[in-house]
């Protein structure tokens, strides 16, 4: 069996983030790159399938520029076996149709996997689409925003929180699951995973590789920071309140 | 564009196997050691519950070999490793240094093939933890006015004596313990807790409050030679075990200027007093100038260590330079962050004070400031004055 976790790589998620001059993009000058967390929570949980079945191969895959074989190396010090990057410097430009695109070509090549794990959103542009997308492409089932999942005999078990509750579904493999936060810690690389990880491969792709053109489907005009939160005014009773309301806010 | 936390841009060129390391044990740092640690220091208990992480990650061992359960690295992973403990609490990174440099290295350095096959795999994993007992009430500094013997009985030793100031004493399993034979050559032995030494908690710290420190009493310890380490004689082998040490207490201070550093700089862009931030003002803008200095200059040095201990031109001179300049660069960037954060600062919620106080104890340990001072005045002149 072989699965393939998907990352996307993305801002720190505790940076402070700041705009370019132009208005046109985040500033990316001294912004630190890590693995997205549902990333993150995916490849955990591929971890912890292959706990249990030490045969399972595990393969990841993420887009970027060449630097990102870090966040693979760490992939491979927790336990992946093999990694890949798609190298491309422009690729928190691209609309997840043109992601999808990249990701399917790389699957028909490299693949098959019995199970792909995505994340069930790509934090930075906050699309979900490209679960879809594959599932679309490549003709198999996909279930989203999983939570925790197994491997019994030819399906995978998986459990996902909707409003109603927890629901747990049995999906037929080859199928695509893209994944929530998890009920579980993440676990660290220990020294002698990344001993470990040395012996295995980083295998970079160059997109021209994949015979791919890359066609901007989706153009971003400008973006804008969210408004300043201002300071909290404690007040001290109801009647400085109502004060407020009249004459500051005007809505009474 | 630059990045003050790493200035001369030393962790930028790691590759990515020491990245993974550094991003591994912070995260382990940030998430279950800074969380709790305050408590464990104020009620003067070392947090037991974090050992098997730590050995779960590979920490202790880092750079002993594979086949006797080490991590297989070199020092440089040791150093970043002791590092980013350190920035959590000196306590904790005493552990670690003390179970890998003072426990494992003179085994793996000093002893049989039996017993590094016997300890080594077991003290990597913590099943084991051990203790280094040079230090009596009467023998600090100058370790070989020690007091306490090894008689040789048969095939047996018998140890008779009293170190104090031991950490991880009272919950060790075995302890390494120096001692005179006969012929008043320092011996070294390992010890185990069945063999019958007893400790005691020495209660009472203001400093490294989260480490177990003790005594370890010998009342006629029986030990069989083969517990006794064959290759150690005389002084030379116990100063050889500090040396591994002191390269990671040296790593060790930089994590906690890094903090102070990162903590200091944060709390004076918020916090506002005469209507501006506190680092608009030049007074606290020179403090911050002065904090990133030694904060970078013990960075600088602590790599370089690295670089030369690779190279195999590391001479015990540097250690000692690099021990006593760093620790003592961590204290004032200690103190300077502490004043910045003004009452804050004294609170165990800011952690600063606590490094603060800490340091005390890791400029007293593995070599004093002074005895460091002699050491390099013994390189420059050529002159021995640790005696008259
Ligand atoms: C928390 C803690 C943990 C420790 N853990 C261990 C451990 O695990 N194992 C172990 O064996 N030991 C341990 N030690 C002991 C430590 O190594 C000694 O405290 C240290 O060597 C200093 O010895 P001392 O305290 O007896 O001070 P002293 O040697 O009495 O020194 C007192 C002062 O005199 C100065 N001084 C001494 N000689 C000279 C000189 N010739 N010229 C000028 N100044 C001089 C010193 O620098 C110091 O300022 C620990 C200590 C502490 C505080």
């Amino acid at each position: 069996m072989r699965i393939l976790n998907i990352f996307k790589r993305v801002p720190d998620t505790y940076a402070e983030i700041k705009l370019s001059k132009d208005n046109s993009d985040i500033d990316k000058e001294n912004l630190n790159y890590v693995i997205d967390p549902y990333g993150e929570y995916a490849m955990e949980t591929s971890l912890r399938i292959k706990d249990k079945d030490s045969s399972i191969e595990l393969v990841v895959l993420t887009i970027g520029p060449e630097n990102s074989t870090e966040l693979l190396r760490n992939a491979l010090a927790l336990g992946f076996d093999i990694s890949y990057l798609i190298k491309y410097e422009n690729y928190e430009k691209l609309s997840p149709l043109a992601l999808s695109k990249i990701y399917i070509k790389f699957i028909e090549k490299y693949g098959p996997f019995d199970i792909i794990f995505l994340p069930k959103v790509d934090i930075d542009t906050n699309f979900h689409s490209i679960c879809g997308y594959l599932a679309g492409y490549l003709n198999i089932n996909f279930i989203t925003s999983i939570t925790t999942a197994e491997i019994v005999d030819n399906h995978a078990i998986v459990e996902r929180e909707t409003s109603m509750g927890k629901e747990k579904l049995k999906i037929k493999t080859p199928c695509i699951l893209s994944h929530d936060k998890a009920p579980y810690e993440i676990r660290l690389a220990s020294l002698k995973g990344i001993m470990l990880s040395k012996k295995k491969p980083i295998n970079i792709i160059e997109l021209s590789e994949l015979e791919i053109k890359i066609e901007e489907h989706i153009i971003r005009n400008t973006l804008r920071l969210p408004p300043q939160r201002k300071g909290v005014k404690f007040l001290n009773n109801a009647d400085e309140l109502i004060k407020v309301l009249k004459e500051e806010i005007k809505i009474l | 564009m630059l990045k003050y936390e790493d200035f001369f841009l030393l962790d930028e060129k790691l590759s990515s196997e020491y990245k993974v390391l550094r991003e591994s044990v912070r995260k382990f740092v940030d998430n279950e050691v800074i969380p709790i640690i305050s408590e464990y220091w104020e009620n003067g208990k070392f947090p037991r519950r974090l050992i098997s992480k730590i050995a779960e990650l590979g920490l202790v061992g880092s750079y002993m070999p594979v086949e006797y359960g080490g991590g297989g690295f070199d020092k440089l992973a040791y150093g970043i490793i002791t590092r980013e403990l350190e920035r959590g609490d000196s306590g904790i990174r005493s552990f670690v240094s003390v179970q890998t440099s003072l426990v494992m290295y003179p085994i793996l350095t000093f002893g049989s093939e039996n017993q590094r096959k016997k300890y080594l795999p077991k003290l990597a994993s913590c099943e084991v933890i051990g203790c280094f007992g040079l230090t009596e009430p009467d023998a600090g500094s100058d370790p070989s006015s020690m007091k306490t013997r090894a008689y040789r009985k048969g095939n047996k030793w018998i140890l008779r004596g009293t170190k104090m100031w031991i950490t991880n004493a009272n919950i060790s399993d075995i302890a390494i313990i120096w001692a005179k034979d006969d012929d008043n050559i320092i011996r070294g032995f390992i010890v185990e807790r069945d063999m019958g030494y007893k400790t005691k908690e020495m209660k009472g710290k203001i400093s490294l409050r989260a480490s177990d420190t003790g005594e370890v009493i010998l009342d006629d310890v029986e030990v069989p030679e083969e517990n006794r380490l064959p290759f150690a004689e005389g002084l030379k082998a116990p100063l050889m075990c500090l040396n591994q040490a002191r390269f990671g207490i040296a790593w060790g201070a930089v994590g906690i200027a890094q903090f102070c550093l990162e903590t200091a700089l944060k709390y004076s862009k918020e916090r506002i007093m005469f209507s501006n931030p506190i680092a608009s003002y030049q007074l606290t803008q020179q403090k911050l100038a002065d904090i990133l200095t030694y904060t970078q200059n013990a960075n600088l040095i602590a790599y370089r260590i690295a670089e030369l201990e690779k190279e195999g031109k590391l001479s015990h001179y540097h250690i000692s330079y690099a021990k006593r300049y760093n620790v003592r660069a961590a204290k004032v960037v200690s103190e300077m962050a502490r004043s910045i954060l003004g009452a804050n600062g004294i609170m165990l919620d800011y952690h600063i004070m606590r490094h603060m106080t800490n340091l005390e104890a890791v400029e007293t340990y593995e070599g004093t400031y002074e005895i460091h001072t002699l050491i390099l005045g013994e390189f420059l002149t050529g002159m021995e004055s640790f005696r008259k």
